[in-house]
């Protein structure tokens, strides 16, 4: 319902930005991954996962190493609910300091921190 | 300096088949105010009847194999030959080649041409991340940011390596020297977003869109900020849409 919420909020914005990135990245002689991964994003805001999955895909085909593409691919899978674990491994291995990545490792600390402030105690 | 179009001697294959105009051809979903209105005529050779406007709209749009393949700035008038080169760099650092950046710019280039110096200091930048707070190339990007900072390449080159390094207010000082650039525009737009301050980089497109009408830039940078207006689908996650720094 949330997430509903959001999409109903931002669709215009999200549908605005989403029609320049296409038109972008499906136009023949103007298409890029850079244009391909902004397509991408904006249909993951509006919640179309597999449409976003297709251009993600076509960015990849087009340049393999790039790290956004791969960190938006990473994204992509959690809200899917899929095992994300061999994106998340593709992306370490192109780059290890990817700011998704490092984003993930400071909430981790920052859950870890909390949690020492708690002592679980079982009852028996 | 501005050549007309059918004097220009580089067209390439794409721009023959299609005017750079034409990420504009959805009025009605897109709220382009101005989409007929005549284009400025200003002495900017980036201007749609300039010389460079081919290269710089790929470039803008992400397609660097494209820049390099498709150009060669010995096609171009004297004036404009920095230029290119300065847009085949960045192409080069796009696409990771670095080593070849750094590699053809000597440091009697470097000293003479500000331009080139920025550009040298970007790719080593980009080529060692590991050394990023205050490296080598991070302590040039200064050097040249205080001494060069009415240059526009090196406003948004050392621009992108100061806001890079946490130094966004140190970019967003150097970059509003700009004297009526897109690309200063779009590289602030992404720099407030990077900060989360939507509102600051909503303002820098208004103005943008009051004098460059419906630019590439501007409809790129309005839709950088549409993807992040509402927050959050994902949580706490960014939407990253990449850019052109």
């Amino acid at each position: 319902v949330l997430i509903t919420c959001y999409v109903l909020q931002g669709g215009e914005a999200y549908q605005k930005s989403f029609y320049v990135f296409e038109e972008l990245a499906q136009g023949p002689s103007s298409t890029a991954a850079t244009s391909l991964i902004a397509q991408a994003v904006s249909e993951l805001h509006m919640g179309r996962t597999e449409e976003a999955e297709t251009a993600l895909l076509q960015a990849l085909e087009k340049e393999p190493e790039n790290s956004t593409a791969l960190a938006n691919k990473f994204v992509l899978d959690t809200i899917a609910g899929r095992d994300a674990g061999e994106s998340r491994k593709k992306l370490e291995s192109v780059d290890k300091g990817h700011e998704v990545l490092a984003d993930l490792a400071a909430k981790r600390d920052a859950f870890r921190a909390a949690m020492g402030k708690y002592n679980p105690k079982f009852q028996p | 300096v501005n050549a007309k179009p059918e004097q220009r001697p580089a067209v390439p294959r794409h721009a023959s088949e299609q005017p750079p105009k034409h990420c504009l051809n959805k009025p009605s979903q897109i709220s382009l105010t101005s989409l007929l209105s005549p284009t400025t005529k200003t002495m900017d050779p980036f201007s749609t009847d300039g010389e460079l406007v081919n290269i710089h709209t790929a470039f803008i749009q992400g397609q660097y194999p494209l820049v390099l393949s498709d150009y060669s700035s010995s096609d171009f008038s004297a004036s404009n030959r920095l230029p290119v080169r300065v847009l085949q760099d960045r192409a080069k650092c796009a696409l990771g080649q670095y080593d070849e950046v750094i590699g053809s710019i000597s440091d009697a280039e470097a000293r003479q041409t500000p331009d080139l110096a920025a550009v040298r200091t970007y790719a080593s930048f980009l080529s060692d991340p590991s050394s990023r707070p205050d490296g080598d190339a991070v302590v040039e990007a200064e050097r040249l940011a205080d001494a060069e900072g009415e240059n526009l390449t090196v406003q948004l080159l050392c621009g992108t390596v100061l806001a890079r390094t946490g130094r966004q207010e140190q970019a967003l000082q150097l970059l509003q020297k700009h004297q009526g650039s897109l690309d200063a525009v779009a590289l602030m737009v992404q720099i407030h977003l990077s900060m989360n301050r939507t509102d600051l980089a909503v303002k820098e497109a208004k103005g943008a869109r009051s004098f460059a009408q419906d630019a590439l830039l501007v409809n790129l940078a309005e839709s950088w900020i549409g993807v992040r207006q509402v927050g959050c689908a994902g949580g706490n996650w960014k939407g990253l849409v990449g850019g052109m720094c």
